[in-house]
């Protein structure tokens, strides 16, 4: 094909009118895809070899593509509570207003904000808008339509789909999770702050608007903090991401609001009225935050299915969606397979939170037949380095015993 | 015999772009990339095919087309509708009706707009040659046409859509 693809605002808008409209088609945006659910529906349609897409009922399949997003929007809400677990490390007390900031997250009672999340395939970012409760509880809602409500404990208990006017009800979980997130550990655990900003950004201009930068970082993250420059308010956190073989640049929390009443309605984990309820099970929920858990989980669903071949990637999930949708008679997945999409989710949330050297996927090319090698590793907060061997099994292994880095 | 999961797997995302660019709606998208894999096993049953991923190209291409026509119609029936429900029908157009100028505000929404506008080989061929930068020597190849009606067919399209534009 001749024509090489125009990168986005690379290229002056051409004189000619034609020209200018092509050129805007080539620069719009492009969402990643096709989903898991599609490729499983269109593979399903394959496999009954039909002369016209499988009738699929059409609220269900809207339904799990929604899901689909919805996912996602669980992995950027995951990944800003990994950033936010980090946060207290790394503000200080260098400035007054550095200080009084802190000092009002500290305080805060309920909390909202919007939650841009960059990706190199989108030149917009995709937005949550997030409300946190005085008691933990949460809400996010994605510019899908799709909301999705969390209880203390960070863990969903109700989706609703706008589009569909279907609600996800996710029972409570038996047991908290291995490792709590919730947004009301976030902002209690602000309190044992300390220190100085590693930089002053001195002042700058943020979509128009004068603000102070401080810089902080802990290993190899950064964030930034942007605060007003008159009012000394918090205007904007960034985080920037390194999920490695991720397509996310950074995430962006900004329009704070604090102590602001919010409704009870928001929280409340009973779907409305008009809304087609769909029970679901514990199943779709990774039970561990643990990452090693999570990937051990996710590969055994796989290589179950692949004849003991590893994926290619642990990160991008194309391969995953064609192959856990084998054998599916129609676009519904299975809850081993749902569940196993969990983990992978999971995953990528859960490795947003680890320095890109602390961890390596190698299983591209190995099968389970090969025990002893190391399919991935990854240092945990303890600083021990875990690794999971082609069977699957978990280890502690010393920094030496570091399989040589693969380029992923 | 046809790896569909490979097919699939390999070609999905050129696919899903294509569409994508071509519709730019999530649910026509996924619709259209869903009926080019089973219109693409119909044709595997009927002849052997040796570039999948050219033929899966110009098959989005024609469903794109498809849903594109079907979505202006109905957006069409809807502005005359609208503007009947209010009193002003008779004469009101697409362009002129203050919800359709509100769509054309966007340059690539006129564009799919006007690509309806065309016969469909006409439509296609733009497309091919001017979305998913196919040679004159490649479509001609493909659509069994001369090189030279293959520009001259753009080059009509191209007056036509800079019509359509201008309004």
């Amino acid at each position: 094909m001749n024509h090489p693809p125009i990168p986005p605002h690379t290229q002056a808008m051409p004189d000619d009118i034609l020209e200018r409209a092509i050129q805007s088609l080539e620069q719009s945006a492009v969402p990643s895809g096709p989903s898991p659910e599609l490729v499983a529906a269109t593979l399903a349609a394959i496999n009954v070899s039909r002369p016209a897409p499988i009738p699929v009922p059409r609220s269900g399949f809207l339904t799990r593509r929604i899901l689909m997003r919805s996912l996602s929007a669980t992995a950027s809400v995951a990944v800003l509570a990994i950033a936010a677990l980090f946060l207290p490390n790394e503000f200080g007390s260098h400035s007054r207003a550095y200080a009084d900031v802190l000092e009002q997250i500290k305080a805060a009672r309920t909390l909202t904000f919007t939650n841009d999340v960059y990706t190199e395939t989108r030149p917009n970012p995709i937005t949550t808008k997030e409300f946190i409760a005085e008691d933990g509880r949460s809400r996010s809602e994605h510019e899908s339509g799709v909301v999705t409500i969390r209880d203390a404990n960070s863990m969903i208990r109700l989706t609703l789909i706008g589009r569909t006017k279907t609600a996800l009800v996710y029972p409570p979980r038996e047991s908290a999770p291995a490792v709590k997130q919730s947004r009301r550990d976030w902002i209690e655990s602000l309190a044992k702050l300390g220190d100085k900003p590693d930089k002053e950004l001195g002042e700058q201009t943020l979509d128009g608007q004068k603000v102070v930068g401080f810089e902080v970082s802990q290993g190899t993250y950064k964030y930034t903090l942007w605060l007003d420059a008159k009012s000394k308010q918090l205007v904007r956190i960034e985080r920037e991401s390194h999920i490695k073989g991720s397509s996310i640049i950074k995430t962006a929390m900004a329009d704070f609001h604090f102590d602001e009443p919010l409704d009870e309605a928001l929280f409340s984990f009973d779907p409305p009225a008009e809304y087609k309820v769909q029970t679901q099970t514990a199943a779709a929920m990774p039970k561990s935050l643990v990452i090693e858990e999570n990937v051990v989980e996710a590969l055994r669903g796989y290589t179950q299915k692949s004849d003991g071949k590893f994926p290619k990637s642990i990160t991008e999930w194309g391969e995953w969606s064609v192959l856990l949708s084998k054998g599916a008679t129609d676009a519904k997945l299975s809850d081993e397979t749902t569940k196993v999409m969990g983990h992978l989710g999971a995953i990528t949330a859960l490795l947003s939170g680890v320095s890109k050297d602390d961890y390596a996927y190698l299983g591209e090319g190995k099968t389970v037949k090969e025990t002893d090698a190391i399919i991935f590793w990854c240092k945990n907060k303890q600083g021990v380095y875990r690794a999971v061997y082609g069977d699957l099994s978990v280890k502690d292994i010393s920094k030496e015993q570091l399989p040589a880095p693969v380029k992923q | 015999m046809t790896d569909w999961d490979s097919l699939v797997a390999q070609e999905g995302p050129t696919v899903w772009r294509s569409l994508w660019k071509l519709l730019g709606d999530r649910a026509d998208v996924e619709d259209c990339f869903q009926e080019t894999f089973v219109t693409a096993v119909e044709l595997s049953r009927r002849e052997a095919v040796t570039s999948w991923p050219a033929v899966l190209i110009r098959m989005a291409t024609a469903r794109g087309m498809d849903r594109l026509r079907s979505r202006y119609r109905v957006r069409r029936r809807q502005v005359v509708l609208e503007a009947a429900a209010l009193g002003n029908a008779g004469g009101t157009t697409s362009t002129d009706d203050p919800v359709a100028l509100a769509i054309a505000s966007e340059l690539s929404e006129r564009l799919r707009q006007g690509l309806t506008h065309l016969p469909n080989q006409h439509s296609e061929i733009f497309i091919l040659f001017a979305m998913q930068g196919w040679s004159y020597r490649e479509i001609a190849e493909r659509m069994n046409m001369t090189e030279t009606a293959i520009r001259t067919t753009i080059h009509r399209a191209r007056q036509r859509l800079r019509e359509l534009l201008d309004i």
